[in-house]
Parts: C-alpha cells; sequence; structure tokens
C-alpha cells in the first residue's frame, strides 16, 4: 500500500509554510499524479493538497492581462468567456482534455507542473508569451513559461515553491488564435501532435507579430522561431502559410513510440501548422477594419 | 411477428439491472469472507528463460505471510488446458511467457503479499524467445513444447484447386496479418477460494465455465469433483477470455495450502500479460474467378499465433479455417492453418473465434476483385452468396437461414446509395464499404455439448430457473427467463434465475459459441413442457380426477368443473411431502450423422451458422490520414428476438468492439523488449469514436431448430466490421490496408 502523509492547508500562506517546512509534494487535481503513485511510477512521502485554496481558482483580466490561477480546472476554462474572447485556442485545448471527469478535476497549474511534451494547455499560452508566477514562503518569482519548461518532467519549479498564476497580455488589433490537436482515437486522446497559433496583422494586412507552439514533437512544447520569421512582414497568403508550417519542421524532434512514429509526427505537425496558421489568419482578417 | 407473445421480443428489465447500477452486485473482488488471506503471483519478468532456483525464503519470513507456493507444492496435476495438456498452473523449470506465473504469495493482507512477492528470488537463465508463428515453426529456432511448436495443424480441401485456378480469368494474391486483440472486460480476473472444516473447497469465479474449473481445480488438488464447489459470482464482462481456469486453480490452491480464504485480483497489466487474447495471424490469400465475377478458387495459408500454451486455440484455428471461404460458394479450395506456439501471451477464446481474422482477409479480397473485375462490390457478393441447400466446403449443406443473405444485400444496397449521397464535411475524402460476416454456432461436430439447465416451481409461485451455464453480462438469465416465461405462460417477472453453483446446478457446459440462448432455450421449452405434465399429474393425484380430463393455463390447473388451482399452490402440497416440483432438461447441439460430414478432424464441421452484414461511411483526413466512421448499419439475423435490448446491445457492443479491431487496438511489443500492457497505451474506442449515426436492423430469419426460431447473436457482430471499415477507407483514399489496424500512418506517404 502507498502511505504518505497527507496535509490540506485551507490558505495560501499556509500552504507555502507546510511547503517550505515539508518540502512536501503538491497534489491539485491528482489526474497525473494519482495515476502516476498507483503505477510505482512516483512516490513522495508527503502530499500537500492545495483544493481548498479557493484563491488560486480564477480567471480574471487585470489592465490588459489576463491571469488565471494555478487551480483553475480545464473545464472551467473550456468555459470561460472571458478566455473565449482574448484566447480561444486556450477554451479549445482545455476543452479537448481528456474526458468530462478529467477536464471537472485537472488543473492548469497541475497540466504545466507535470511538464508533459503533450501538456494541451501549454502551446495556446507559449503563443501568448505567457508569465508564470511561483510563489514561496520568503516571497515570490516570475518568469516566462517557455524558460519553466525545461523538458519531459521537468521544470525550474523548486522545493518549497508553488505555481500561483498564469498570465499573459491580451492580443490588440487584428489577431487571432487558434489550437488543433491529433490524437489517435477522438475521446481521450493524448495529442500525438498539438499546435496553437497566434497572428496580429498591421493595417496593410501584413503579418507583424506571430507565434507558433507545438506539442508532442519535442523535449517539451516548443516554439518554432523559424516558422514565425517566415510569417513576419508577409501576407499571410495559402503559400506563405504553407512555406512557415513547412519550416517548422526544422524546430522539432519528435520521437517514435506507440502513439506514433517520428516521421508521422513531422508529417502531421506542417499540416496542422498549416490548417492552425489558416485559421487564425482568418479570423485575424476578420479583424481587420 | 404478428403473433402475440407474452414477453418474448420485448423489453424487460433485466433484474441485475439495479444492482449493477447501484454498485450492490457482487463481483468476485466484493464477496466479503471472514479472516480473508490475498494472494499476489510472482510472474516471470522473462520471455523465455529456464529457473535455475527459487528462493522463498526471504519472503517467507515477512510477518503476515503464511506461505509461498511453487510448482513443487501442487499435489495433483501441476498442468492444465482445455485442449491441450500444456500449460503448468506454477512455471516447471522454464517460463514461456513474460509474466508467467512462477510462484504465488499469500499473506494476511494485500500489501504484505505485495511487497513480500517482490522478495521471492528467482534465477533465471535468459533464452532467446520467438514471437513470430511462422519463424518459431522454422527448424533450428527454440522448441517451447516436447511435441514441439505446432499447437494444431489443419489441412482441408475441396473440389480441385488447381483446377480451379486452371479456370480463372482473374487470380489476386494477398497478404493479410491481424494484430493481438485483448477482451479489454471492466473487470479484470480474478478468483476467491475459502478451504472448509469438512474439506470441501469452494471457489468463487468470473468464469465462462465453472464446471471445468471444478474438473481442474479437483485435478490440480488431487481431490475428488465432490469436494470442489464452484460458486459462479457475478462477471463483469468475459468475451472469451474468462475460459481459463488458472486463476481458479491458484485461488484453490492457495486457500488448500493455508486452510483459509484467499483471494487473488488480477491487476489490469497482468490481465494483458497473462491471459487469453485473440490470435494475431498472418493470412495470404490466392482468390481466382471469371470474369463474370463467380469465385471458382480460394486457397489460403495461414499461421496463427497462439502464444506460449495452446488455450482453446487449436479450436480457434477450427472456426478460423471454417469460416475462410465467408458466406461464399466457393467450389475448389485449400486451406492450410498452423497454429503455433511461440513466446507470445498465450491467445485463445475471444469473441469471433477466428471468424474476425477470416473474415477481414476475405472481405478485403472481395473489394479488391470487384475493384479488379470492375464490378460493384454488392453485385460481386450477391452473386457468390450462398443460399439454403449450397454445400459448403466442409459438406456442410446450409439450410433455410442463409435467406437471409439476400436480404441483408438488398437492404445494403439501399444503404450504400442513401450514405453515398451525403456530403463529405470539409477537407474530408468520404467512403463507402461493407462486409458480409458468416458465424457459426456451437463447438463442432464430435465435441460433446450437452447443456442441462433446471426448472423449479416454488411453493409461493415464482419459477427459478437453474442455469447451468453463467451469464457472463450478456443477458443470458434474462432471455432464459423470457423463454420459461413464454412457454409457461407466465409473466416474466416470476420467474428469477438463480445463480450457477457446481454442487446444486445442472451441468449447462461452457457459455460461448453464440450457442446460449439457442442451448438453453431448447432445454427450457422442453423443461417446461414437462413441467407442465408434471404439474398435472399432481394435480391430478390430488385431486382425483382423471388425468386427461385436466389442463394448464397461465400458471394453473383448469379442472374438469372449471375450477382452478395455482400451481403455487400444488407445487406447495408437493412441498409438503418433501419433495420439489422440478424438471431437468438437456439440450444436445445436433449434428445429424446423415446430414453431418464425418470426414474432418474433430470440432468440424459446425453445421449452423448466422449471418450479417455491416455498412459504414467513413470520412478520412485525406493529409493526416483519420479515419472517422461517421455512420454505421448493422443488419443481422437473429432466428428470433428474445429480448429486444439484449440484441441490441449485443449488436451495439460488438461494434465497438469491431471498430477497435478495425482502427486502434494491438499489443505490440514496445521498448524495452516490454508488451503495450495498459489502457493508457492500449487503446479501445471511447463512445466519442463511435459513429453518431448508427442504426440496427435486426433479420428474423427462424432457425427450424432453435428455440422460437432463434439463434445466435454473441459474436457476429464485431466480424464484417473492420473489413467493412477497410473496404470503406479503400473507397475513399485509395490505399489498400491489408494488416489491421488502420492507423493513419498506412493511409498517406510521407
Ligand atoms: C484519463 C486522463 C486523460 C488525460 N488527458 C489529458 C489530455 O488530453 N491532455 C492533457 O494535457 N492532459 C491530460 N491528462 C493529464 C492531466 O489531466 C493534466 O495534466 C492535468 O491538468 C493535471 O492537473 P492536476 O490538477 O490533476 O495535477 P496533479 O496530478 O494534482 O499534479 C500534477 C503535477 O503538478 C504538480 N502541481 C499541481 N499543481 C501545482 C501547483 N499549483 N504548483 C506547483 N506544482 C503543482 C504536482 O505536484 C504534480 O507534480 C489526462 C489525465 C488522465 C487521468
Amino acid at each position: 500500500m502507498l502511505e504518505f502523509d497527507f496535509l490540506t492547508p485551507n490558505r495560501l500562506d499556509e500552504s507555502t509554510a507546510i511547503l517550505e517546512e515539508t518540502g512536501g509534494c503538491i497534489l491539485a487535481g491528482g489526474t497525473d499524479l494519482i495515476p502516476k503513485m498507483r503505477n510505482d511510477l512516483f512516490f513522495a512521502p508527503i502530499l500537500v493538497d492545495l483544493s481548498n485554496i479557493d484563491e488560486l481558482s480564477f480567471i480574471e483580466e487585470k489592465d490588459d492581462q489576463i491571469v488565471i490561477g494555478a487551480l483553475t480546472t480545464h473545464q472551467a476554462i473550456a468555459e470561460s468567456a472571458l478566455l473565449k474572447s482574448t484566447n480561444p485556442a486556450l477554451v479549445t485545448a482545455a476543452g479537448t482534455v481528456g474526458c468530462v471527469q478529467t477536464r471537472n478535476r485537472g488543473t492548469l497549474g497541475g497540466n504545466i507542473a507535470n511538464a508533459s511534451p503533450a501538456a494541451d494547455s501549454v502551446p495556446p499560452l507559449l503563443v501568448y508569451d505567457a508569465q508564470i508566477r511561483l510563489l514561496n514562503k520568503a516571497g515570490e518569482r516570475t518568469m516566462p513559461l517557455t524558460e519553466f519548461l525545461v523538458g519531459p518532467g521537468m521544470t525550474k519549479l523548486e522545493s518549497g515553491e508553488l505555481i500561483h498564476s498564469v498570465s499573459f497580455s491580451q492580443l490588440q488589433g487584428a489577431w487571432g488564435g487558434a489550437f488543433q490537436k491529433l490524437g489517435v482515437r477522438n475521446g481521450m486522446a493524448i495529442a500525438v501532435v498539438s499546435v496553437a497559433a497566434a497572428i496580429v496583422l498591421d493595417a496593410s494586412g501584413k503579418v507583424s507579430d506571430t507565434r507558433l507552439a507545438l506539442g508532442s514533437v519535442a523535449s517539451t512544447v516548443v516554439r518554432s522561431p523559424k516558422a514565425e520569421s517566415a510569417l513576419i512582414g508577409h501576407e499571410p497568403t495559402p503559400e506563405v502559410v504553407s512555406r512557415a508550417a513547412e519550416a517548422c519542421a526544422e524546430d522539432i524532434s519528435p520521437i517514435s513510440d506507440v502513439r506514433s512514429t517520428a516521421e508521422y509526427r513531422r508529417h502531421a505537425a506542417i499540416v496542422l501548422a498549416r490548417r492552425v496558421l489558416e485559421q487564425a489568419a482568418a479570423e485575424a482578417r476578420g479583424r481587420l477594419v | 411477428m404478428t403473433e402475440e407473445t407474452l414477453t418474448l421480443g420485448k423489453s424487460e428489465l433485466r433484474k441485475d439491472a439495479w444492482d449493477k447500477v447501484t454498485g450492490a452486485a457482487q463481483y468476485v473482488a466484493d464477496i466479503p469472507l471472514t479472516d480473508l488471506c490475498h494472494a499476489v503471483i510472482v510472474r516471470s519478468p522473462l520471455h523465455y528463460g529456464r529457473i535455475l532456483g527459487i528462493n522463498k525464503s526471504a519472503a517467507q519470513n515477512i510477518p503476515g505471510v503464511l506461505r509461498v507456493l511453487a510448482a513443487e507444492d501442487i499435489p495433483g496435476n501441476k498442468i492444465f488446458g482445455p485442449l491441450l495438456q500444456d500449460q503448468p498452473s506454477l512455471a516447471i523449470d522454464i517460463v514461456r511467457h513474460l509474466g508467467e506465473p512462477v510462484a504465488i504469495v499469500i499473506a494476511d493482507n494485500l500489501e504484505t503479499a505485495r511487497m513480500a512477492s517482490e522478495l521471492v528470488k528467482v534465477e533465471y537463465e535468459p533464452l532467446e524467445p520467438v514471437f513470430d508463428p511462422g519463424q518459431s515453426l522454422k527448424p533450428g529456432g527454440p522448441r517451447l513444447h516436447p511435441e514441439g511448436n505446432l499447437a494444431a495443424q489443419f489441412d482441408i480441401q475441396d473440389g480441385d484447386i488447381e483446377a480451379g485456378f486452371a479456370e480463372a480469368d482473374v487470380v489476386l494474391e494477398n497478404t493479410f496479418s491481424v494484430p493481438r486483440i485483448s477482451p479489454a472486460y471492466m473487470e479484470p480476473e480474478n478468483s476467491l477460494a475459502r478451504w472448509n472444516e469438512d474439506g470441501l473447497i469452494t471457489v468463487w469465479v468470473s468464469s465462462q465455465h465453472p464446471f471445468t474449473d471444478q474438473v481442474f481445480i479437483a485435478d490440480a488438488l488431487d481431490l475428488p469433483v465432490e469436494k470442489v464447489q464452484v460458486k459462479s459470482a457475478v462477471i463483469g464482462g468475459a468475451f472469451g477470455g474468462k475460459e481459463d481456469s488458472s486463476l481458479a486453480i491458484l485461488a484453490a490452491l492457495s486457500a488448500w495450502a493455508v486452510r483459509g480464504a484467499v483471494r487473488i485480483v488480477n491487476t489490469r497489466n497482468e490481465s494483458f500479460l497473462a491471459h487469453p487474447k485473440r490470435h494475431p495471424a498472418l493470412i495470404k490469400m490466392k482468390l481466382g474467378a471469371k470474369r463474370d465475377g463467380t469465385l471458382v478458387a480460394l486457397r489460403a495459408m495461414s499461421h496463427m499465433d497462439t502464444g506460449a500454451y495452446a488455450s482453446y486455440g487449436p479450436a480457434v484455428g477450427i472456426i478460423f479455417t471454417e469460416t475462410l471461404a465467408g458466406s461464399y460458394r466457393i467450389p475448389n479450395v485449400h486451406f492450410e492453418t498452423f497454429v503455433a506456439y511461440t513466446n507470445s501471451p498465450l491467445s485463445g477464446a475471444m469473441r469471433g473465434f477466428g471468424s474476425p481474422q477470416s473474415h477481414f482477409a476475405l472481405e478485403s479480397m472481395l473489394d479488391m476483385l470487384a475493384a479488379e473485375l470492375d464490378m460493384h462490390p454488392l453485385a460481386l457478393r450477391r452473386k457468390n452468396m450462398l443460399r439454403p441447400g449450397d454445400k459448403m466446403f466442409t459438406g456442410v449443406v446450409v439450410n433455410d437461414t442463409a435467406n437471409s443473405l439476400p436480404i441483408c444485400l438488398d437492404q445494403a444496397e439501399a444503404i450504400i446509395k442513401r450514405f453515398s449521397q451525403i456530403e463529405p464535411a470539409p477537407g474530408k475524402t468520404v467512403g463507402v464499404g461493407m462486409a458480409l460476416a458468416a458465424q457459426s454456432m456451437g463447438l463442432g461436430a464430435k465435441v460433446p455439448d450437452d447443456s442441462t439447465h433446471r426448472l423449479e416451481w416454488s411453493p409461493d409461485g415464482d419459477v427459478y430457473v437453474h442455469l447451468g451455464s453463467p451469464d457472463m453480462g450478456q443477458g443470458l438469465a434474462m432471455a432464459a427467463e423470457q423463454v420459461t416465461a413464454e412457454a409457461l405462460g407466465l409473466p416474466y417477472e416470476v420467474v428469477k434465475t438463480i445463480p450457477l453453483d457446481t454442487l446444486t446446478s445442472p451441468n449447462g457446459n461452457v457459455t460461448c459459441a453464440s450457442r446460449m440462448t439457442y442451448m438453453v432455450g431448447n432445454a427450457l421449452i422442453d423443461a417446461a413442457d414437462r413441467l407442465i405434465q408434471q404439474l398435472l399429474d399432481e394435480a391430478a393425484r390430488m385431486m382425483n380426477f382423471p388425468r386427461e380430463q385436466l389442463s394448464y393455463q397461465v400458471g394453473r390447473v383448469v379442472c374438469p368443473d372449471g375450477q382452478k388451482v395455482d400451481a403455487a399452490e400444488i407445487a406447495s402440497r408437493v412441498a409438503d411431502d418433501g419433495r420439489t416440483l422440478q424438471c431437468e432438461s438437456t439440450f444436445s447441439f445436433p449434428y445429424p450423422e446423415e446430414t453431418t460430414p464425418q470426414h474432418l478432424p474433430i470440432g468440424m464441421p459446425h453445421v449452423i451458422f448466422c449471418f450479417g452484414a455491416q455498412i459504414v461511411r467513413v470520412e478520412v483526413d485525406p493529409e493526416i490520414g483519420n479515419v472517422d466512421v461517421t455512420h454505421l448499419v448493422a443488419i443481422h439475423d437473429v432466428g428470433r428476438v428474445i429480448s429486444k435490448p439484449a440484441v441490441e446491445g449485443q449488436i451495439e457492443g460488438a461494434v465497438a468492439t469491431g471498430l477497435g479491431y478495425a482502427l486502434y487496438e494491438e499489443m505490440p511489443l514496445k521498448e524495452h523488449q516490454q508488451w503495450v500492457d495498459s489502457f493508457t497505451e492500449y487503446l479501445i474506442p471511447t463512445t466519442k469514436d463511435v459513429p453518431l449515426n448508427y442504426e440496427i436492423i435486426i433479420l428474423e430469419v427462424p432457425e427450424a431448430s432453435g428455440p422460437y426460431g432463434a439463434k445466435g447473436i454473441g459474436e457476429i457482430p464485431l466480424v464484417p466490421t473492420a473489413p467493412a471499415v477497410a473496404n470503406a477507407v479503400y473507397d475513399a483514399v485509395g490505399v489498400r490496408v491489408k494488416s489491421l489496424p488502420l492507423t493513419p500512418e498506412k493511409l498517406i506517404k510521407i
């Protein structure tokens, strides 16, 4: 039997104090942690359950920033009108996580901290240049999400630290964002490839800003600078978009596993990148005045 | 059907439904026993190896551990096997597959048993494994069993194959491969046993064949069978995978060894590794036809991987071979089938029992031939389908139920037309495909197949069905109750099923082979008739009326003076005499000598077949190869509907299984030579993967020998699904996939 201490703080300061004191492992929705523990892939002698910390569960707009608390569930994100109008890619992504039960329990913070290359909420956050805010007993620090994610299951989170929230600036002007995911099956599908894109057009219809992020094709979710620079300054015509999508192949390093082969992932990543960019560009064009 | 029925064909409420949805139903893992101990199996970490030594002492010394058992501790026969005695209950000297039971640790709690199981030190000498059945049969490889690596071989010919091909205008040759499939039931295998002070062993099982378990347990423990009581618990799905006695034997052995009560429950990983799967197969097929589409010759050479032990492999090889010509008349055939041992997880019985494999090859070939001949696949099938009176290659003459085939094809034609008119989703390429299927019923000629069941009229008015075969969740009990109620003219509610107990229940034989409603129904109709006669005999004696002046009417005896006496009252007076108003009946699967060819091996031929067709519409993403099955119609002949929702349930579930076979499921070796052994990697369809547009058409072409005309539906609905999907995918993108599952990688060129 798994034997561990289970601590349930009720306040945020209490949480950081306990984490500092015990060096315990954070438990949020448990949808990653519990299966791992049950399969002997992970063990922690002390679990610190954050589910009572309501102040970590929120989605809010502060100035031009959108801030999402770490304990916000995928379901809450999928249903958020604020996010739908500011980061529709994230809303789409959250809606594809697991099944209803997974979305009701699984949290954004857990998805990020688990640091899977297939984490669905990460590509839409990366294309918004999201920042992550970390808290410990002594204080807090903020860093770009790309920097926080180090490798599969590896992050910059330190012992005694918790994820407080992530934040990103709203896109302005003629912008569009999209997310698509390819799984082996339709329900309860872990991404074989996932792609998110954001595009901002200037008044002449040329790309002034764009970001493309891909999941399940490298050791972390990755941005594709090659694709992005192929777009900047150009009108996103089908040819331009295709070329940019092709370019993302140079920024990824997929592997073969039971879900798919490296060659297929590379191929599908390009196709999905093209579709997502087209979708984002179409949305952006709709916002051109 | 226009005739009025009481309950037949209607939607009754399953009597176990409420318990199942509220969680009250007791599966083996739920049965409470006092002083219960737990056993954990020490399994082979190797695919193949020699055991050099087993050191039990470290585990044995852990507080809470009662015993550590290995093969040497089995007092009786250490080997079992339903068809071939080849499987050690605990490995003897050699391990032949990853996960094979080597020892078993019994402790007073599960955690201790688990922990201690890791301390059993087994020393192995690794041996080079073989996984490919063709490779396994080549000289020079490892010899896995004393008699060699061939578990069974079939060589069946009819007509003149050379002449057949000489006559053909078109000859196609292809090789197909189908993967290993897990039954993926919700309840993993388990067993619970208690040694009783009087020397009786009681074993609770989740098993399709408790009476077989009883024999194997008695044999292993060297006990008379009467000393072994096997009880059927609620079963959480079986699909053939629970025609395996291994855990029942080990639980009984453990209880016997500690003189107590012991439970074993497999984890999901153990279930994947160590319980029977559907046979992977490599099928080489050559089909010859005349220019007008007439099939003239079919040759097949097939290798099936039965894994480390035969299980039901040889019997699966039989049905596979017998269904290679599907629902078609082909005058010249030659089929060679090799069932080979390998170091893979064992394959055995699984829903379809050989028929999903043969049909994938044949029904794919037919569409390829149709394309070659520039003929509509439907027209090709219509031209060659079996008709009543046709002789199959086994010599069996097809009976009138083949009349369902033209109906299937007519319906299919209309559906194909309808499907072809549906607009594709943007960016998708659509295709429509179909397949026919034939599935045999029964265990095959010369295999004794008697099924005995008993009816009892209780003094409270209820009628009890003492079912001799377990209801594995498919609703056999409901079918039995409906048939009994209909035959006795009683409301469905008063007929109740008693769970199987080998000490008190009649032997109804194993629940399998699409024949349970058929066997049970026939036995119970006869039992009901005789029960009525007995009731009238008793009533005549009791009331002093001449027997022939009494008649039976819906649960009552009608006397010549018009008086009506409840059967319950008569049962009650019989009970006063210390007797029971009951009647047992045995139905034997009919293989009439005059019409059953006798020249074939034991288990061949099968003489009654079920037929069906499925039509699917797929949308394929031409760039990434994703297949979406958007529409599906399943047309199946059941002879006569006993329970409508149960028939629909069988079809719905089977179609989902068929879609898994078509699109997702396989159990390959992955890195570090481990098998895929969890639902994270072994993907089965979810509700989002079954088509939204989905229709069931039930045909009722009566089977003359069936109860009220009923025949089987348990297996056939998953048989045509995979080839229908493959045919639809070809129609959509022009790519012929000859190996299942149809993954996107196989559909696009990268
Ligand atoms: C059936 C099923 C289907 C799934 N499908 C998907 C899918 O489609 N897409 C997908 O992306 N994921 C999927 N997942 C994975 C999982 O649901 C998500 O990653 C989820 O967001 C994890 O969140 P959680 O709250 O459950 O994390 P937990 O399991 O509680 O924790 C995960 C990790 O994050 C750490 N952690 C949690 N919260 C914090 C915090 N605030 N600060 C610091 N560290 C923290 C924990 O210590 C742990 O290491 C699936 C899981 C299951 C069981």
